[in-house]
């Protein structure tokens, strides 16, 4: 959900916690060991937790501080010993029982947490750390509006971490303002990057464009930039009709490192939406100029090749994408059905077997492998059904693999079998017309024109929504160009 | 003449930002289209020679549709068909070439052409002594004898009003649009139009599709909106992202005038299809005439007869209006024959480039399965299709199939993609078993040579007994391909209808000989916004005689005619038979 590179970013719950424990837990056993635990030195603290401990077993400030700090060392279930152990000496202890939930959640351990912060939660029904702990526990669950309402009570004045947290589990939920709303309150906290960052790219997926496009802005004001922020603000700027503004937010991207391939690939994607490839071709032989063994970038132009009607060109730059990353399956692929639209079949076919055969876990290429079996003539229908079952196996939810299937299947008289395939694909895309038409006409053959006719009555509706649809499209924008590179 | 597909539609999928790719998952295989199946036939090789004889013959005139290379209205691009009839009544087919005009010409355009057929493949152009020298954006033509008075009349559709011609004899033509009720009161683009019996009364009626609602001054210039764009580069606009035309039907009243009953009939009320080319057959075997239209960029037609003087549109139910993935295509041109000799109207039409063309297999019952990509007609999606006939080249008695193409945007020559503003012609060899073979490369010049072609007519244009081809090019004089290779025996059919319309158009034939039985119609509209020789026309290989001729008339009365010697033209009289 978040962008990935920014969830390793974040602080991690725990350590929020840890803090508010930390101030929770008076007095202290120990100054020397606190401040070993706060300044993050935990391993240097647990031995003198542990010493002080062995002296005085029943001091359960100590034995609780030592829980966290074996927490923050990434010793959980020592910890969770720990707080078992103070617990049956005080099970009241809530700040113990509070963290002892904590290293659950990050364990897994869903159904003992949820018992811990409810016991919280009884006492404390508006502890913020609690609230978010169990709103993670509840979305662990699948209780997706329960989290949502935990997050809900979260009071505006709880720690800007937490706040932070709460966007991120809403984000996930896909509840995109409400996840902005949070992420606005966890401003002035600690990494403004990723707050601005998260704010952006859940206002832009709230479809709340000119608040993605000044959550962005900020940051660039500031002087906080980032490759995957100028993407971000290119799609706002894109959602709001600023092809121009989206146009050079990656342009500029591109000068943050001019060997980075993402501002290029993000370019020719824009360039690519407005049907305009030419400029997309030129943008990737900069990026290619700076870096000739941009592996993404290389496949990228063979891409904007192909559409630019240059079969032939993109062949070839698929070739080279694959001389830089053999290892890489995209390259080959493309270049396999550059063969195929160049009506060079057994080419297609080698090409593909290969690949199937250094690696069988693409399910793509199995399902091309399929279709230039199938243009080489009928001899191969068995291999390129047993291709399909394979890509089937590889990635069951594809509507594509099984409507194939099913239209092979249909062919060779199979009516019972493509009426399975058909609708595991109308199972996954009960829109897709391609199947809804393949499956009458399975119908029909098998004369069944009731279901048949049913099926034929969606398509012709499906037809004539898409016609009203088309009749009320409007132009596309143009890229404008502006002193390009 | 819609942008197809993309071939990288799955890969083309990874072109999004970043930020996108974040929230989405894998990307879903797109569809593709691409040649398949090249079939090899283990019958002795044909030997077939065509070449273009039209400047020896005389068809010499220049198609003009617009600018040469900088169309701005898909007007300007769509070019013309070619009629093929007896207009003189003297036994030798004629031709009509439709032709058009351009947006800034001073003067009036030329005009279409007819030429008289001399004998001996030579041609006169008789344009302006027959009357038909009128000018203006012309599209197609279709000839039939609508008032049964013994000579052939013709319809030419245009943007701007269509109009009638009546034979009056000696040679000469008069426009009648206006008093046969046919003259519109609203600029229109009309295209394909064909001659039909809808209502067995033996009258002609006569079905017109339209293209485009057309408003020059709505259309944006290359390159503007959404749909004026093609694989990155700035096109003409159209036909997506503009109204579509509208079909009609008129009823032949038997006064010499027509009625519009396109509101009544049902024929008007299915919008939504760019129709080009339309033709007329009796698709289910009910004993009534049923329509056709190629649809560009939309769901094709099929409108269905219901004896009762309406029609209901049954394309996608019949499996005629998409294509087997139930994808709409940009049709152009159709074919109807019974290409697998199992006695049924199958349909062929030709679609955009990156795509194949189709081949509807009839069941019988008016129930269709595209089968082109087992046929082997799908070994060729570089090219843009128009015109498309069914003929039997080596007389062998299977019909070969005959595919004229040529891109709409003469831009693309001034790129470097791999395609080309002119192409070449196609011709798929009938091996038997409902599979043809591409013998493009081994039949002579004429296939080979490319042009930006549109319509084209098959005829025994010198009574030879082998077919020729006219064929429309865009920007360029007509093609007329001769076949020079030896052929096998053969028999031509003229049927002539006494209660049924004088035509005949609608009467299926039957040849019975060697042991075979072959079928034909007697048809009108066809190609692309063309017309064939109205004659049958039957290979018979080394067959020295045949058995018999089995006709059913349009009124539906079968007739037998006794069986006789081959290489000839047989005429043929409803009710003259003495079985």
């Amino acid at each position: 959900m978040i962008a990935g590179s920014v969830l390793g970013k974040f602080a991690l719950l725990l350590t929020v916690l840890v803090a508010l424990v930390l101030g929770q837990v008076s007095p202290i056993p120990s100054d020397q060991a606190m401040a070993l635990v706060r300044d993050g030195k935990a391993a240097d603290a647990i031995p003198l937790l542990e010493r002080l401990l062995s002296q005085s077993p029943n001091d359960l400030r100590a034995r609780n501080l030592l829980g966290i700090a074996l927490s923050t060392a990434g010793k959980r279930e020592e910890a969770i010993l720990q707080f078992q152990k103070l617990l049956a000496l005080n099970p009241q202890f809530l700040p113990a029982i509070k963290n002892l939930a904590i290293n659950e959640v990050e364990l897994g351990r869903y159904a003992e947490a949820r018992g811990h912060l409810e016991t919280v939660l009884k006492a404390s029904p508006n502890d913020p750390a609690a609230l978010v702990a169990m709103a993670r526990v509840e979305v662990a669950l699948g209780h997706v509006d329960a989290a949502a309402a935990r997050i809900a009570r979260l009071p505006d004045a709880a720690p800007a971490a937490l706040h932070f947290e709460a966007g991120r589990i809403l984000a996930e939920l896909e509840r995109y303002a409400a996840a902005a709303h949070q992420f606005t309150l966890s401003e002035g906290g600690a990494a403004p990057y990723n707050v601005g960052f998260n704010l952006s790219l859940a206002y832009l997926n709230a479809k709340n464009y000119p608040a993605a496009i000044q959550a962005g802005k900020n940051l660039v004001d500031r002087g906080i930039v980032a490759t995957e922020l100028y993407s971000v603000l290119a799609k706002a700027y894109e959602a709001a009709g600023k092809t121009k503004e989206a146009y050079e937010s990656l342009r500029a991207a591109t000068q943050l490192d001019p060997r980075d391939e993402t501002p290029y690939l993000d370019l020719i994607a824009l360039c690519a939406e407005h049907e305009n490839y030419d400029l997309g071709l030129e943008i990737a032989d900069i990026g290619l100029r700076v870096n000739a063994a941009a592996y993404r970038l290389r496949v990228d132009r063979g891409i904007v090749l192909a559409l630019l009607g240059r079969m032939e060109e993109a062949e070839k730059e698929f070739a080279r994408a694959a001389e830089v990353k053999p290892e890489e399956t995209e390259a080959h692929l493309a270049r396999a059905i550059a063969l195929m639209e160049l009506n060079r079949i057994p080419e297609a076919i080698d090409l593909l077997r290969q690949r199937r055969k250094l690696r069988d876990d693409n399910y793509l290429v199995d399902w091309h492998l399929a279709e230039a079996l199938l243009k080489s003539g009928a001899d191969a229908e068995a291999e390129a059904i047993e291709a399909l079952h394979r890509s089937i196996q590889l990635n069951p939810a594809i509507p594509r693999s099984h409507f194939l299937l099913g239209k092979i299947l249909l062919q060779r008289g199979q009516a019972d079998e493509a009426i399975l395939e058909l609708k595991a694909a109308l199972r996954l895309e009960p829109e897709d017309v391609s199947a809804t038409y393949q499956l009458a006409q399975a119908y029909r053959k098998k004369g069944d024109a009731p279901r048949a006719n049913e099926l034929f009555a969606k398509v012709s509706q499906a037809k004539a929504e898409a016609s009203e649809q088309q009749a009320h499209r409007g132009g596309l924008l143009r890229i404008v160009r502006n002193g390009a590179h | 003449m819609a942008r197809t597909k993309l071939a990288f539609a799955a890969l083309a999928l990874t072109l999004t930002l970043a930020a996108v790719k974040a929230f989405q998952g894998m990307a879903t295989p797109g569809v593709r289209v691409g040649a398949v199946k090249t079939v090899r036939s283990d019958l002795p090789p044909i030997r077939v020679d065509f070449r273009d004889v039209a400047a020896e013959a005389g068809l010499t005139a220049l198609d003009v549709s617009g600018s040469a290379d900088n169309k701005q209205y898909i007007l300007e691009a769509t070019g013309h068909g070619v009629t093929i009839f007896d207009y003189d009544n003297d036994g030798l087919m004629d031709v009509f070439l439709v032709n058009g005009t351009t947006f800034d010409a001073k003067t009036p355009g030329p005009p279409s052409h007819l030429y008289h057929n001399k004998g001996g493949l030579k041609f006169e152009d008789v344009t302006e002594i027959s009357g038909l020298a009128a000018t203006g954006w012309g599209q197609g033509a279709c000839a039939a004898d609508y008032d049964n008075d013994g000579r052939k009349d013709l319809f030419v559709t245009y943007y701007g009003h269509s109009v009638l011609y009546h034979n009056e004899g000696g040679g000469k033509f008069r426009d009648v649009t206006k008093e046969a009720g046919l003259l519109g009161a609203a600029v229109r683009w009309d295209t394909g139009c064909t001659f039909f019996d809808y209502d067995l009364d033996g009258k002609l009626d006569l079905a017109v599709t339209g293209y485009i609602d057309f408003d020059k001054s709505k259309v944006p210039k290359p390159g503007a909106g959404g749909f004026c764009v093609w694989k990155g580069l700035p096109v003409m606009c159209g036909p997506r992202g503009l109204p579509t035309g509208r079909h009609y039907l008129f009823h032949n009243e038997g006064n010499g005038k027509f009625r519009d009953v396109s509101e009544p009939s049902g024929v008007a009320k299915r919008a939504g299809c760019y129709g080009f080319t339309i033709t007329a057959s009796d698709f289910d075997g009910d004993g009534y005439p049923d329509l056709y239209v190629a649809c560009d960029s939309t769901p094709s037609l099929l409108y269905h007869n219901k004896k009762n003087g309406t029609f209901e549109e049954t394309g996608i139910v019949s499996g005629v209006a998409l294509n087997e993935d139930g994808r709409e295509q940009a049709g152009m041109g159709v074919a109807v024959a019974d290409y697998d000799e199992d006695g049924f109207p199958d349909i062929a039409k030709t679609n955009f480039s990156d795509d194949v063309p189709n081949l509807y297999h009839n069941d019988g019952k008016g129930n269709f399965v595209d089968t082109v990509y087992t046929s082997g007609l799908a070994t060729h999606s570089q090219y843009l299709g128009w015109g498309i006939n069914f003929l039997d080249v080596d007389h062998d008695g299977r019909k070969e199939l005959f595919v004229v193409n040529g891109h709409v945007y003469p831009e693309v020559d001034r790129t470097q993609m791999d395609t080309r503003f002119r192409q070449p012609r196609l011709l798929y060899w009938n091996i038997g078993g409902g599979r043809f073979q591409d013998i493009s490369n081994s039949s002579g010049a004429a296939i080979g040579t490319p042009w930006s072609s549109r319509g084209s007519a098959v005829g025994d244009l010198d009574n030879d007994g082998s077919l020729e081809i006219v064929v429309s090019n865009l920007g360029a004089r007509p093609s007329l391909l001769k076949n020079f290779a030896p052929a096998k025996n053969w028999l031509l059919v003229n049927c002539v209808g006494t209660t049924s319309n004088r035509d005949a158009i609608g009467a299926q034939v039957r040849l019975y000989v060697g042991g075979r039985r072959l079928s034909g119609q007697v048809q009108n509209g066809a190609s692309f916004l063309s017309q064939n020789d109205p004659r049958v026309h039957f290979g018979v290989g080394d067959a020295a005689s045949y058995d018999r001729i089995e006709v059913r008339w349009p009124n539906g009365v079968t007739e037998s005619f006794r069986g006789g010697s081959i290489n000839r033209i047989v005429t043929v009289e409803q009710g003259s038979s003495r079985m």
